[in-house]
């Protein structure tokens, strides 16, 4: 038979795996209410997999850092963390410098923190040099059969992605718009 | 239902028993008695298993009920689901822990089981619902946690097994999937699983820390660098080394009160990572060695070097584990009798062979011939370890370990069988000589046990 103070010991244990989980929430909730709000290129492309549920998997324009269009360090090792300085283009934010470490930057910018992928990067059919990055913005779940219209839009239509960063470079999904609609918006519940 | 089956058991045996005077009518009823009693008290199993997959089966229909309707869901009302579902079944499990029969404690650590499914299954669909898309093994890292703290708190020893299990599967996506070649965090958390298990005698918990470690020392082979192949080869040596150490610390066990218990199935599961981690010496590649047979005419063996050199830190792993085993084989023989028998003796005198043979090894040039001879003698010794273990096994009365033998031997035998580096007349002889040798190891052992048993009836007229 189980001691009392056993029992008291599992609620702590439930306890504590409650406030893991929601600790998770808080602090993706925390860089989408703290975050700047950014607007990022997206080149959607992939279908969906089968143990995830229905979700688009998207590409930045800011995912393949050419080294001759950023300045910033260079020897990147897979895995490596990475910061990107983006700046506000015409339109959308865009890279401006990479970096090992967490650069100082002016208002005007922000800094997204990411993970080194393979380096070397494939632009219009040519290898150049360069590193693929991945910032954790990547996937986004959509209800099952809506994910193939973001993945592959209809011609005209333009996905782009309202992207929170926060001042440590994490970053979070705030919305998805479609021809500058919000077509998902993210909340708390 | 054990308890039963023993009973009819009793039953049917007690009257021969009674007739050749081993035991009274009157120590008959009592035995009945005694044994009828605890067939009562003993656990249902049939309907304590049908319940907890009837409790499954419920909570997977709810499951697939809520799946079927998760889009339409809000957030709330799946959070409300998610925690619900795992607040109830660790509720059930306190409720079943606190109850005194042995039934309802099997339910209450099912339960705990399916608390920490519950919050694993949890784990990924919060970042589902929240799009979060960190780094994943983190996510198993959390629920592996997740089970360490019901170990250390609650006590439970499914736990044990299912955050052990989930350990080795961080560990393995952090060596496999981000190149972490030696993951060294796993041992924090493998230790802190692995204490309460030894503390708490638990076997199933126990066997489960050491088949992780095991894999956490495969992956390490599997996912070496490619620039710096040839060290697997010394990686092995390690490997074999902490293999024979924990085989010959389970020895040990057995005169420490508190882990007596643990001892078998110490020994018995290091002794299978032992022969697992040997077998690979049997491949002639591992030694640097071509692949292909030796008279491979294109095959320069006057300009062959070593594929790779041991570092410095390899060999002071060597020589830590070497020392480590050689210390308790010592033990294991200073322990054994008072009257050491030539088994005994054998079995020192290979121990030692085996650690100066590894010890020497990473000290030679690295020429072919030193490669070939140190195949030689690794393998030749494996081979005699493999027939002392049989003897061994045999006299100790340990089965285990003359099947483990047994199997090493035929996988042993397979493998040489397949490689290309040994012509077939050589490989013809090897397998020829191994079976005689079997079968003259076989007879011996049956003329011997066989004169035992003359000499026992003998004394007994």
């Amino acid at each position: 038979m189980m001691k009392k103070y056993r029992v008291y010991l599992l609620v702590l244990v439930v306890v504590l795996q409650t406030a893991a989980l929601m600790g998770m929430v808080a602090v993706k909730h925390r860089t989408l209410i703290t975050g700047k709000p950014i607007l990022l290129e997206t080149e959607p492309i992939d279908p969906r997999s089968l143990f995830r549920g229905d979700y688009v998997r998207l590409n930045y324009a800011i995912s393949r850092l050419a080294y001759t269009e950023v300045a910033g360090d260079r020897d990147f090792k897979l895995h490596d963390p990475v910061y990107v300085v983006l700046r506000k283009g015409e339109k959308f934010w865009q890279a401006v410098s990479v970096h090992h470490q967490m650069p100082a930057h002016g208002p005007d910018s922000v800094v997204i923190r990411g993970e080194a992928q393979y380096p070397g990067i494939w632009v219009d059919g040519e290898s150049r040099e360069g590193i693929n990055v991945r910032y954790g913005i990547e996937y986004y779940f959509v209800p099952e059969g809506e994910g193939m219209a973001l993945e592959r839009p209809a011609d005209g239509e333009e996905v782009t992605m309202l992207i929170a960063v926060d001042e440590k470079g994490d970053s979070a999904i705030k919305a998805v718009l479609v021809n500058g609609e919000v077509r998902y918006k993210e909340k708390l519940f | 239902m054990w308890d039963r089956a023993y009973l009819n058991r009793l039953r049917k045996d007690l009257p021969d028993w009674i007739e050749k005077g081993w035991v009274t009518p009157a120590g008959e009823a009592a035995i009945l008695g005694e044994a009828e009693t605890r067939a009562a008290q003993g656990i249902h199993v049939i309907p304590v298993a049908l319940a907890v997959i009837g409790a499954l089966t419920l909570g997977a229909g709810i499951i697939l009920f809520f799946a079927a309707n998760w889009d339409e869901m809000p957030k709330i009302a799946k959070l409300i689901v998610l925690f619900g579902a795992m607040w109830i079944a660790y509720a059930i499990a306190g409720r079943g822990l606190s109850g005194s029969a042995r039934a309802s404690s099997v339910i209450g650590h099912a339960m705990l089981l399916l608390g920490i499914i519950l919050f694993g299954a949890n784990i990924q669909l919060i970042a589902q619902i929240y799009h979060i898309d960190a780094h994943y093994p983190n996510g198993v890292l959390m629920w592996s946690l997740g089970a360490l703290a019901l170990v250390w708190l609650v006590p439970s020893q499914p736990a044990a097994v299912a955050g052990i299990a989930l350990a080795a599967l961080w560990s393995g996506m952090e060596t496999l999937d981000f190149g972490h070649h030696l993951h060294w965090p796993f041992l924090g958390v493998w230790a802190l699983f692995a204490a309460p298990a030894l503390y708490r005698g638990w076997k199933w918990a126990t066997c489960a820390a050491l088949v992780a470690l095991g894999i956490w020392c495969f992956t390490i082979i599997v996912d070496w660098p490619y620039d710096q192949r040839g060290a697997e080869f010394w990686l092995l040596h390690i490997f074999v080394l902490l293999g024979a150490v924990l085989h010959l610390a389970g020895v040990a066990m057995q005169d420490i009160p508190r882990l007596a218990a643990l001892s078998t199935v110490v020994r018995r599961t290091a002794l299978i990572g032992l022969l697992f981690a040997a077998h690979f010496f049997i491949y002639v590649g591992v030694h640097g060695l071509p692949w292909f047979s030796w008279n491979f005419d294109e095959f320069d063996a006057e300009s062959w070097r070593r594929a790779s050199s041991a570092s410095t830190g390899m060999i002071a792993f060597i020589a830590a584990f070497a020392t480590a085993a050689l210390a308790l084989a010592a033990d294991r023989y200073r322990r054994a009798t008072a009257r050491h028998s030539k088994r005994d003796m054998a079995g020192a005198a290979l121990a030692v062979l085996a650690v100066a043979v590894m010890l020497v090894d990473p000290f030679l040039p690295g020429h072919y011939g030193d490669a070939v001879f140190i195949y030689v003698a690794i393998n030749g010794l494996i081979f005699a370890l493999l027939i002392w273990l049989v003897v061994d096994g045999y006299r100790s009365g340990e089965r285990f370990q003359v099947y483990c033998a047994f199997v090493a031997y035929g996988a042993g035998m397979i493998a040489v069988y397949f490689m290309e580096f040994f012509t077939l007349m050589s490989r013809s002889l090897f397998v020829m000589g191994g079976g005689a040798v079997l079968i003259a190891g076989v007879y011996m052992l049956e003329r011997q046990r066989r004169q035992k048993d003359a000499a026992k009836a003998g004394g007994a007229s």
